[in-house]
């Protein structure tokens, strides 16, 4: 469904991502772990074709079609849906208008979500309660890439079960997921196999998901700047 | 010819009249060029030496009208000069929701519209006056509105703007006369490309425990505006409140937001704030990434700030707002 392809991407005349490969079928479900900076939110943006992002070589391809360049509500259209790390406050805009514009029907008690229609979009909400709308605004795009940027932070347990839950159960149904955790909390609901580490704007190594969190979690990302593994392997 | 259309009424509890009409039948000369002074500019001057029309509304006390009055001043042909003089009077206690159409003919291309209304807003009463601007890039329009509210009195303007005007210059003043009066000015503009606003309100609160607030919320598409904002605090304990809110559109859009603060005594309370930008990339990126175009979600974007539902807006003009294509 998707592959990058030596993508290398650049912001402002910054290089961030310098030459990431990666892919990603119908029904899986990737963390994509790394320190601050290393780049995983710009790869999903430059996914999305979000965020004022200039690809400088590769290729995005979904569903078999490059889509580099293609404006952001083609890929929307074509499947690609995203939760984000940080969701703009949308002054004004009641969550409603964006349920109904989005035009189908989902059912609003399982994500508690019945209050926030009439207030302005993740407006004076909490962590979990914005994860919520996020994830009840996915579910009625029905997306069949999501792209999932920190799903568990900022969130209190019961959210971060609510959430992982859903999104075990999208992939279930044959959705691809790219996943971008710091905490791994979310890995706990979730039937991942595997996890990349982002260093420096490259992938530099994979490997069973919970035992890749536990290694950084004892040793830092030191050990994966260090990995013998590289992202052809992965 | 110049029209002014309005439904004659005479029942009960409001009088809806032709101005030069009421002003044979009715003892209101005790009204009539009060708060304006007729010499004022030559705008004025035009008006007060010829001849004019407009309309006379006049509430009965105690009544709480719960139907909606409307007027329209309409511009039927090309070139012309419409001179309207209007008086409005809610007497003691009642209530008065008023909505005012300005338009003009498709075939006019250019015209002028000077305008006088006078407003009195009496103990205790309460007056909702909605006026709905729907010129055209031809038109040169000039109105000037003085309020006045006595003790306890409530006024609420709501001013509407979407279509485009050559050029436009409105500053109404109120004046809070009566302690515990209050007044509220809601200004509500689309600058379409070409068009020039110059426009304001002014409150001055002389009753104590009075308060007010301007809240004008402008978006400015490769046109001009200059929003104006002044409130000046002679009494105690007041409370006054200047919002001046401008979105631009076009690197060719201008928004000067001009707020003035006068406090005269130090026991009040007199706020301001002001802010112009432009829309959030941000926020646009992510209406797209659920799948509208870039206009639909800057339509959305546009609603979204002038956020007309939180004012007291009749709901035929919140509807037509709704269904407006930004």
């Amino acid at each position: 469904m998707l592959k990058i392809k030596d993508l290398f991407v650049s912001m402002d005349g910054h290089d961030i991502l310098k030459g990431v490969n990666l892919s990603l079928g119908r029904g899986e479900l990737i963390v994509i772990l790394g320190p601050n900076g290393c780049g995983k939110t710009t790869l999903l943006k430059a996914i999305m074709g979000i965020g004022g992002l200039k690809i400088n070589k590769g290729e995005i391809i979904f569903k078999g079609k490059k889509i580099n360049g293609l404006s952001i509500d083609k890929r929307a259209t074509m499947g690609i849906g995203m939760m984000y790390q940080k969701s703009p406050k949308l002054s004004g805009i009641k969550l409603k208008k964006i349920v109904d514009f989005l035009g189908k029907k989902a059912n609003t008690n399982k994500y508690n979500i019945d209050k926030f229609l009439n207030r302005n979009v993740n407006d004076n909400l909490s962590g979990g309660e914005v994860k919520r709308s996020e994830l009840f605004q996915l579910r009625l795009q029905n997306p069949d890439l999501l792209l999932l940027d920190e799903p568990d932070s900022g969130v209190d347990i019961e959210n971060v079960a609510v959430v992982g839950k859903e999104i075990d159960k999208m992939v279930k149904e044959g959705k691809g997921a790219i996943v971008i955790t710091h905490t791994g909390q979310i890995l706990n609901y979730l039937k991942t196999k595997i996890a990349y580490v982002m260093i420096n704007g490259r992938i530099v190594c994979c490997d069973e998901a919970k035992k890749m969190l536990a290694t950084i979690n004892a040793n830092g990302y030191k050990v994966c700047i260090h990995c013998k593994k590289h992202d052809e392997s992965c | 010819m110049v029209m002014v259309f309005w439904l004659k009424i005479m029942i009960c509890c409001v009088i809806l009249v032709d101005m030069n009409e009421a002003l044979v039948k009715f003892k209101i000369k005790e009204y009539f060029w009060k708060l304006i002074a007729k010499n004022k500019d030559d705008e004025t001057k035009a008006v007060a030496e010829g001849d004019f029309e407009g309309y006379f509304v006049r509430s009965q006390r105690d009544e709480k009208i719960k139907d909606l009055i409307q007027t329209c001043l309409f511009i039927s042909k090309n070139k012309m000069s419409q001179k309207v003089h209007n008086l409005i009077v809610a007497e003691e206690n009642s209530e008065m929701n008023i909505i005012t159409g300005c338009l003009m003919g498709d075939e006019v291309k250019e015209a002028r519209h000077l305008g006088i209304t006078e407003i009195y807003v009496k103990k205790g009463a309460k007056l909702t006056y909605t006026m709905v601007h729907s010129w055209g890039n031809g038109v040169v329009v000039r109105p000037k509105t003085a309020v006045v509210v006595e003790e306890g009195g409530s006024f609420v303007s709501n001013y509407i703007c979407v279509k485009p005007v050559g050029d436009i210059k409105m500053y109404p003043k109120c004046h809070l006369k009566g302690d515990n009066s209050q007044a509220d000015f809601n200004s509500f503009v689309y600058a379409r490309e070409g068009s020039k606003f110059d426009i304001g309100s002014k409150i001055v609160f002389d009753g104590e425990n009075s308060s007010g607030q301007i809240i004008s919320k402008i978006v400015c598409d490769k046109s001009e505006v200059t929003n104006r904002g002044c409130m000046v605090g002679n009494a105690k304990n007041i409370k006054a409140h200047l919002d001046c809110g401008g979105l631009i559109l076009s690197k060719k859009g201008i928004i000067r937001a001009i707020p003035e603060l006068e406090a005269n005594l130090a026991d009040l309370n007199m706020t301001h704030e002001a802010s112009i930008g432009k829309v959030s990339e941000e926020a646009v990126e992510y209406l797209m990434s659920r799948g509208m175009s870039e206009k639909q979600a800057v339509s959305m974007i546009v609603k979204g700030f002038l956020a007309v539902s939180k004012f007291a807006l009749p709901e035929s003009v919140e509807k037509e707002l709704e269904k407006f294509n930004f």
